[in-house]
């Protein structure tokens, strides 16, 4: 097959931005535009060109090898990604007589509930996120946190920097990697200007550079990030936690003001912070 | 004819998936520690990719790309989006590592044939396009931030960025006798 060579030079320019720096939101609407005529195959050449460029470039440096510490971890990863891809039994405990006690009956309910959501179409959720919260609640592995009321002062920080009104705790799941958020007092947000971020602090995660003036340790790390979420009515809300990496020891969820989009480095607006 | 990595690993096979990080952890950390800001920060990436490319093993068809080059543009998918979402306004901009190179003087055994042709169209390019790919392709550099450094138009920087990769993308397609790579190559993120 030969390439075609297309008259838009900025069809071109499109692709080799994506496959380099990637798109802004408005060369995105651009791209995503041109791609209904010219189709998605360019873009995914150019990809591949990119990936056999940096392929070639990187192995002629010499690669580096990834530091023993970082490879641990990684394998730490490994491991609890494997067993998350294996079915298992759902714990039921039996009461006296043979009966199913009512932790059985819950944890069954829950698992059924998160298996549920897991199957809908794309991942999307259209379960309320506050019965999941209270089905993960009856989970024998979930931990609670406090319900915090600000401006306490959580973990020894200076209330100034949080929000006054806001409540909340948080339900954890270690061995799922899920959890929700329940919080009240959060202002509603414009998404076009600055959404709210969550945030994992995970005990086994080591400090970044950025952080180094944190008054505690934990907080010394780029945590992990827990997804985006908007707040579009007052009064009380449950938000999923969507942790974007694997979670080993979560001690802290923080929340932040990001803009839209969110970030992957925060620059830590904290409006609440809650601790299991 | 036996099944590579990704397809074990897209078959639940888990010696694979730890074989997976075994093979590619060198090539993803370079990507990773090129592009990131500090080792924390591709600590974070490299973690991403691996959690990415196992979800996405079972996109992987032979008859697209080599292995290597797949896990490498899955890995630059998430270090582009990686880059874009954080601030690179403090990051100090080095154009030592991108020198130009040559092919006769590089180690090729151990690349995909795709990066072996990739890497004889980059010995043929001039010394700036070349330190123009390089710093796009491997610290992940805004076209602006290599005009900056470079003294390059900007202009003329995205030129050479786009010439380049379609001089690849054809010398690419000679692969299979001459077919282009499949269509088919699914949208991962």
């Amino acid at each position: 097959m030969s390439h075609q060579p297309k008259t838009n030079d900025r069809w071109f320019e499109l692709l080799a931005q994506r496959a380099t720096e990637g798109l802004s939101d408005a060369d995105t609407q651009a791209f995503e535009a041109a791609q209904d005529e010219y189709g998605a195959t360019e873009a995914e050449e150019f990809e591949l060109a990119a990936a056999a460029l940096a392929e070639a470039m990187a192995i002629s440096d010499e690669i580096e090898p990834m530091p023993d510490a970082v490879r641990q971890r990684l394998d730490q990863v490994a491991d609890r990604w494997i067993e998350a891809q294996t079915p298992a039994p759902i714990p039921i405990s039996r009461g006296r007589g043979g009966v199913l006690s009512w932790t059985g009956w819950a944890v069954a309910a829950a698992a059924i509930l998160v298996a549920f959501v897991i199957s809908l179409p794309g991942g999307k959720t259209d379960t309320n996120p506050a019965a999941m919260r209270t089905a993960l609640l009856s989970s024998q592995q979930s931990e609670v946190s406090g319900w915090i009321s600000l401006p306490d002062s959580p973990l020894g920080l200076p209330t100034h920097q949080f929000d006054k009104g806001i409540a909340g705790d948080v339900v954890w799941d270690e061995t799922a990697d899920e959890g929700y958020m329940r919080i009240s007092g959060l202002a509603i947000n414009d998404p076009t200007k600055y959404q709210y971020q969550l945030w994992v602090f995970d005990a086994t995660r080591p400090p970044g550079e950025q952080y180094a003036d944190a008054p505690l340790d934990i907080l010394k790390q780029y945590p992990v990030d827990g997804g985006v979420f908007d707040v579009t009515t007052t009064g009380e809300i449950v938000i999923p936690i969507d942790a974007k990496l694997p979670v080993n020891d979560a001690v802290i969820f923080a929340v932040t003001v990001e803009p839209p989009g969110g970030s992957v480095v925060s620059q830590r607006d904290v409006v609440f912070l809650a601790a299991l | 004819m036996s099944k590579s990595l990704l397809q074990q690993v897209a078959d639940g096979n888990e010696q694979a998936v730890r074989e997976c990080l075994h093979t590619y952890s060198g090539l993803v950390w370079s990507l990773a520690r090129r592009m990131c800001r500090d080792n924390a920060d591709a600590e974070d990436a490299v973690q991403e990719i691996f959690v990415s490319l196992w979800r996405s093993a079972a996109r992987f068809d032979p008859a697209v790309a080599s292995e290597t080059t797949f896990v490498a543009m899955i890995a630059r998918r998430r270090l582009i989006d990686r880059v874009r979402k954080q601030s690179r306004d403090d990051e100090r901009v080095s154009t030592e590592s991108a020198e130009p190179i040559q092919a006769a003087q590089s180690d090729t055994s151990q690349m995909s044939e795709q990066a072996k042709r990739a890497m004889e169209v980059l010995a043929d390019l001039g010394e700036d396009q070349q330190k123009v790919l390089r710093l796009a392709i491997l610290q992940g550099l805004a076209h602006e931030k290599i005009a900056t450094a470079t003294g390059i138009p900007l202009g003329t920087v995205k030129t050479h960025i786009r010439r380049g990769l379609m001089q690849v993308r054809g010398r690419l397609s000679e692969i299979e006798g001459g077919e282009s790579p499949r269509r088919d190559v699914e949208r991962v993120l």
